[in-house]
């Protein structure tokens, strides 16, 4: 582990001076090898791809290039360099976006240098790791076909736990108010979501099978 | 018996006719009858006993006609009354030269007031009774009965009658000195007879008309009127007026002065005068006019000639009315030949015979021919006396006509002046009446005319500035809308860089401490910063565009209400500009928002799509529905006001569609690229 730490080498970039400078000392106080600070994204981008470090610690959001776009220029000129987001948002647009691009960390700000750590570890024994404020509780010990369920909206979840209650379509859109269609239409995004087979009563059965998970999402 | 009375007057009629003569014996015959019969026989005899003792003082004529009118009364023969009493006038006026009692007999006649229905009859009684006037020196008072005659001309239809009325008016005023009357009368009566085609009265008028401006010294005026009197005499052979026109022509002449116009008239005259009918009545006197006018000229070849011709037949050319023109004529012709014994004593004779007769004009012409005479003896002191008579005389006519000139030449210029006054006046009128009709149409139709233009530049320039207010007004609430927003994403990215910086790390340095309630704290603060800078501004649609910020949204809605969100989106992120992306985003935010606040809905559908030029966002709930008037009718519902800026913002269509207990659509249309 302190080899590891000590063996890694880091390049941060904040423009904000104050969280920069926290972020520094926190990380050189506890053995981490910062060869590089940048206050915009341009000055990271060069920086990562002069020095070449193992890790880049990005905040999303700076001025003349973001951290998307750092990442993406970055991988073009196939740098090994591996992408810690760090971000204000919590917005899911935003974890969507870093998984699109295959940036596997994703920490808010405001979380704890221990989860900084442990974020570190994880990405240097390549591994995602997201913030714990992403990661939900109820499915954290599941399958990973239960885990698909974080991907559901909120009316995809009111329309899954009645399906587990074995109430039909007609049944669901009557009680709402809109159509079959709407249901249907809601019942095959969650198909989707899950990952399940296009058949039947597919989702009906997995609902009922699921049913104890589902109702406490 | 009535047959026997037209026997006997026809009778005496012939007797008449045959012997000229009525005799007394005939006329007591004729009263002998009377007596022995009655009434209307009686009447007719009595009527003819006026007939042939008329004008013969010596029967008594004025009592046997006042008989005959009394008696014509009592029968009622009122016509038979008129015309005798007409004629007993006449006859006292013209005849008697009584004109006193004829009027006097007029008046009393006149005042019976009898109902006489031939208007002839009347007319002709009342010529006569304004004739009884004139002749008593009465004038004015004639003109009045001359008109009542006039009118009764009319009724009658008798235009001789009415021409005489009218002919005896301008005598009247002639006598009066009124000239101009005068004239006008007679012009009218001129013109009277020009109509009816009567030469001969047209030529008397012409005459008379010549009279009056040779009275009053208008020679010029005369001439004219006498030559066309002379045309017109000639060529309807009517030689009375001819030799009338001539021989006053002459006197004329002779007034003037002008001898050789006055010999050539005279001559002429006498040619015509020569074995006409009224050869009696014009030779002896046109031969003495010669005599005297060939004296004066002092062509006493020709005065010898003439004389030698009156001699040749003294009676007829010497005598009676004539005698006094014939020792005019001998007195100027001795003084040309120089025998001035001889011409001082007719001169003499010719004075006083003149004198008594108290004719002035001719009293006058005997001072001058004595003057002359004696001035020619060299007996000064008679001649000067003579002289001075003569130029008294002649003074006070010449002044009495310079007075009645005067007068006439004013008469007649302020008549012509009234006229030509009055007919400009009329045209002025007529002019001016045109004038402001035509100001007053002007003044119509300009009026209307302005007031229907300042009505369009009035309408036009409140319709433009209510526009131009209201263009303001928009483009203010826009520009406010869209300041509005920059300010929100200004103090979003502050929030962020400053607050949200240092809260995450007080956040992380707590979680560090283990107190859970301080970790929570923080966490929480940062959590509501989060959300309110969120709400000032999608860093979402800043970042990954119009679509995510949607889904985002969307989502968070769906995870803080038990509403079923339904997203149908196709990607339309590059068909819309970032600052139109906004508003578009703020349009279904607002929209949501309602829909969790009012609608009591149970879910909610929004479809995203492009159809051609267009991205058609609708947004549906089937909540409770409101009335779509009422909501964008309240001033106060400011979000709906701001709902309709943003859309006009992008240039698109919002609709609201809302059915109660139904649930509403919000429709959106906006151009792509906008």
């Amino acid at each position: 582990m302190s080899d590891m730490k000590k063996e890694a080498s880091i390049v941060i970039a904040d423009d904000h001076p104050m969280l920069l400078k926290g972020l520094y000392d926190e990380l050189t106080s506890n053995g981490y090898n910062i060869i590089g600070q940048a206050d915009n994204g341009m000055r990271a981008l060069e920086l990562i791809l002069t020095l070449k470090p193992k890790l880049a610690l990005l905040d999303i959001e700076m001025p003349l290039l973001n951290a998307f776009e750092v990442f993406k220029m970055a991988r073009e000129k196939r740098t090994e360099t591996k992408f810690i987001l760090l971000s204000y948002h919590k917005e899911k647009e935003y974890i969507l976006q870093a998984r699109a691009l295959n940036i596997g960390a994703y920490l808010l700000k405001e979380d704890s240098f221990f989860t900084i750590e442990k974020c570190i570890e994880s990405v240097l024994n390549n591994e995602e790791f997201f913030s714990p404020y992403f990661q939900d509780s109820a499915l954290s010990n599941t399958k990973d076909e239960l885990k698909q369920l974080s991907h559901l909206t909120a009316s995809e979840v009111s329309i899954l736990k009645r399906i587990a209650l074995n109430q039909s379509s007609k049944a669901i859109a009557d009680d709402i108010g809109v159509s079959i269609r709407t249901i249907d239409k809601h019942r095959a995004n969650i198909i989707n979501k899950l990952g399940l087979s296009k058949s039947t009563n597919t989702l009906t059965s997995w609902a009922l099978l699921n049913k104890d998970i589902i109702g406490e999402l | 018996m009535k047959r026997l009375s037209f026997i006997l007057l026809f009778l005496i009629c012939s007797y008449i006719s045959a012997q000229n003569e009525i005799t007394p014996e005939l006329v007591n015959d004729l009263k002998q009858q009377i007596k022995q019969s009655e009434s209307l026989e009686k009447l007719e005899l009595l009527d003819s006993l006026c007939w042939i003792t008329r004008d013969k003082p010596e029967f008594k004529y004025d009592s046997i006609v006042k008989a005959t009118v009394n008696f014509a009364i009592e029968l009622d023969s009122f016509n038979i009354a008129n015309r005798q009493a007409a004629r007993l006038i006449w006859s006292l006026t013209n005849r008697m030269g009584k004109p006193e009692e004829g009027k006097a007999y007029y008046e009393e006649f006149e005042a019976l007031q009898l109902p006489v229905t031939d208007d002839a009859l009347l007319a002709r009684f009342y010529l006569n009774g304004g004739d009884s006037y004139y002749f008593s020196g009465d004038v004015e008072k004639s003109i009045n009965v001359y008109d009542i005659a006039s009118k009764h001309a009319i009724q009658s239809k008798d235009s001789i009658l009415y021409g005489i009325s009218k002919k005896y008016i301008a005598d009247a005023y002639a006598r009066l000195g009124n000239l101009v009357e005068a004239s006008r009368m007679l012009q009218e009566v001129e013109e009277l007879y020009i109509n009816t085609k009567d030469t001969i009265r047209l030529v008397n008028t012409k005459s008379s008309r010549a009279d009056l401006y040779s009275m009053n010294g208008f020679f010029v005026e005369a001439k004219i009127e006498r030559d066309e009197a002379i045309a017109l005499s000639k060529s309807a052979k009517y030689y009375s007026g001819l030799l009338s026109a001539l021989y006053n022509a002459a006197i004329d002449n002779s007034k003037e002065g002008n001898h050789k116009e006055r010999i050539k008239n005279l001559k002429q005259a006498l040619q015509y005068a020569r074995g006409s009918e009224l050869e009696d009545q014009y030779v002896p006197q046109l031969l003495n006019k010669l005599l005297t006018s060939y004296s004066q000229v002092d062509s006493l070849d020709k005065a010898t000639e003439i004389l030698k011709d009156i001699q040749s037949d003294p009676d007829r050319y010497t005598k009676g009315l004539f005698e006094d023109m014939h020792v005019q004529g001998l007195a100027y012709y001795y003084l040309a030949k120089k025998d001035y014994p001889k011409a001082l004593r007719h001169a003499k004779q010719y004075y006083e015979s003149q004198a008594a007769s108290n004719s002035f004009e001719n009293t006058m012409g005997a001072h001058e021919l004595l003057f002359n005479i004696y001035e020619a003896q060299n007996d000064n002191d008679k001649a000067l006396y003579h002289y001075k008579e003569f130029t008294k005389a002649n003074d006070s006519i010449l002044s009495l006509k310079k007075t009645q000139a005067l007068s006439y030449y004013q008469t007649l210029y302020e008549t012509e002046k009234r006229d030509a006054k009055i007919a400009s006046q009329e045209s002025e009128i007529t002019i001016l009446d045109a004038k402001n009709k035509v100001k007053q149409q002007w003044m119509l139709f300009g009026g209307i005319g302005l007031l229907t233009i300042f009505l369009i530049i009035y309408l036009t320039r409140t319709r433009a500035f209510a526009r131009n207010k209201q263009k303001l007004l928009e483009r203010f609430s826009q520009n406010l809308i869209n300041e509005q927003e920059k300010e929100r994403k200004r103090i979003s990215m502050e929030l962020h860089d400053s607050v949200g910086q240092k809260l995450m790390l007080l956040t992380k340095k707590t979680k560090e401490k283990n107190d859970d309630a301080m970790e929570s704290l923080a966490e929480g603060t940062l959590e509501e910063l989060r959300s309110i800078s969120r709400g000032l501004h999608p860093a979402v649609l800043n970042r990954f565009g119009f679509g995510k910020a949607v889904n985002a949204l969307v989502d968070e809605l769906d995870n803080n209400s038990d509403i079923l969100f339904t997203l149908d989106m196709q990607n339309v992120d590059d068909l819309i500009s970032k600052e139109a992306s906004i508003h578009l985003y703020r349009i279904i935010q607002e929209s949501l928002n309602n829909i969790l606040k009012h609608s009591k809905a149970k879910a909610v559908s929004i479809d995203i799509e492009r159809k051609g030029e267009q991205i058609m966002t609708k947004i549906e709930d089937n909540g409770q529905g409101f009335n779509v008037s009422d909501a964008f009718g309240k001033v106060t519902s400011l979000g709906m006001k701001t709902l309709k800026e943003r859309a006009k913002i992008i240039r698109s269509q919002l609709y609201i569609d809302s059915i109660v207990d139904r649930g509403t659509i919000v429709n959106i249309t906006t151009p792509i690229n906008v």
